[in-house]
């Protein structure tokens, strides 16, 4: 079974979205089948929200036996180049670099307007998330040095970006979390994809007996998130990772929050704010999150009017 | 006698994770052995995550007979220390107006996203 996957995405931030609801319904309905191919190969002008989701998608399927290909034989010469320097779909994993070579690897991404699809470890041991401390603190000064922001605009980036991952290192119980990021200079934002694939919001508050009877649905789960009760057991000094990047991002920067989980999400611009049910088939296993990230930020804007 | 600690030399300029902050009290504590008052050094940190600033304040005001003075920390640091000490134990009321919203297919959904 052939899936082929769109060639090219619009600016708007709901389209790659859309797109990959669309893959998803189309990749369910395929499931049973011996293989199925995600034909990428028509591709043109591709978009992080929906490029990060493909790898995901194949190992998310593969833990359940069904087997899925990514066909990524480019035919577009600049795609292929491009897709290659993300390290696409494998990503890159900083525990399989040493030191010396992790410095040089992020070296080569300074003068570009990218951040190739990272793959970091959600490990707890001391080795490990000093590893991680190394790389996320690199990732955030090379986001910055590629963008060319300052303050107060920095401190925002660094801040959506440190809660995003810090909500999945400590939430999703699964071995590692993904990132990638493109910065569109002519367009003045940052389209950065996180995600994971282990729990699920709703699976993080099953967790702990206090929510077992109270929250029972994605949607149960979702509302919860969104209202700041901590998935790490409901205390008043934890939680707000969701709901002040919300705030952050559509008010202080004008920009755009996705998160999904199950099969709910939730749409947050300036304009708009709804918490959405999708059909049953329409599942992400693990949390799905998409930050368009302005990188001039309203006058008068002030990060820490948000953080408390 | 003052111990300092200048934190760049054992941590990243961008203080991301809770870990991170663990490793930092870990240190004040084997600091507090032979000294009780510990000046943390913040000069070419460029941020503080809220995560790490909770943690940090979480662990550090558990500890005992310790005179911790922070040198060198730009606005951005001092602001969050702030903001997490405020809400330990109340917080602001959160954002929840929302609507929600059902499909049952996606070519519905489909219309809906362009506003998006």
């Amino acid at each position: 079974m052939v899936i082929k996957l769109p060639s090219r995405f619009s600016d708007n931030f709901g389209h790659p979205i859309q797109s990959l609801f669309s893959l998803l319904e189309q990749v369910q309905s395929a499931s049973g089948c011996k293989e199925i191919e995600l034909n990428y190969r028509e591709a043109k002008f591709t978009h992080p929200f929906y490029t990060l989701a493909l790898p995901l998608i194949k190992k998310q399927y593969g833990r359940s036996g069904q087997s899925l290909v990514i066909n990524d034989d480019f035919i577009d010469a600049s795609t292929s180049e491009y897709m290659n320097c993300l390290s696409f779909p494998n990503g890159i994993d900083p525990l399989d670099l040493s030191d010396s070579s992790f410095e040089k690897f992020m070296e080569k991404f300074q003068n570009k307007t990218y951040i190739p699809i990272i793959t970091f470890p959600a490990g707890d041991g001391n080795e490990v998330s000093a590893i991680r401390d190394q790389f996320l603190s690199a990732i955030n000064r090379l986001l910055v040095r590629i963008s060319q922001i300052k303050n107060p605009e920095m401190g925002a980036l660094m801040y959506l970006l440190d809660e995003a991952i810090n909500n999945i290192l400590h939430h999703s119980y699964d071995d590692c979390g993904y990132l990638l990021a493109q910065y569109y200079p002519s367009k003045g934002y940052i389209d950065i994809a996180i995600a994971d694939i282990g729990r699920t919001l709703l699976e993080s508050y099953q967790n702990f007996d206090k929510y077992k009877n109270q929250i029972n649905t994605h949607l149960e789960a979702m509302k919860a998130a969104l209202s700041g009760q901590s998935t790490k057991g409901g205390n008043v000094d934890r939680g707000f990772g969701i709901s002040t990047s919300k705030e952050v991002l559509t008010k202080g920067l004008n920009g755009k929050y996705f998160i999904w989980s199950g099969n709910v999400f939730n749409i947050h611009n300036s304009e708009l704010n709804n918490v959405i049910e999708l059909p049953q088939t329409i599942y992400w296993q693990g949390v799905y999150l998409c930050l368009r990230i302005p990188v001039v930020a309203k006058a008068g804007f002030n990060l820490y009017n948000y953080t408390d | 006698m003052t111990s300092e600690i200048k934190i760049v030399s054992f941590l990243p300029a961008t203080l991301d994770t809770r870990e991170s902050a663990s490793r930092l009290t870990n240190l004040i504590k084997e600091e507090l052995g032979t000294s009780k008052k510990i000046e943390l050094d913040f000069q070419s940190v460029l941020f503080m995550s809220r995560s790490f600033a909770d943690q940090f304040h979480k662990e550090v005001s558990r500890l005992e007979n310790i005179d911790l003075v922070i040198n060198n920390a730009d606005f951005g640091i001092v602001e969050m220390l702030n903001s997490v000490a405020k809400t330990q134990t109340q917080r602001n009321p959160v954002n929840t107006n929302y609507k929600v919203l059902s499909f049952d297919n996606l070519s519905k959904l489909t219309d809906f996203s362009y506003a998006w």
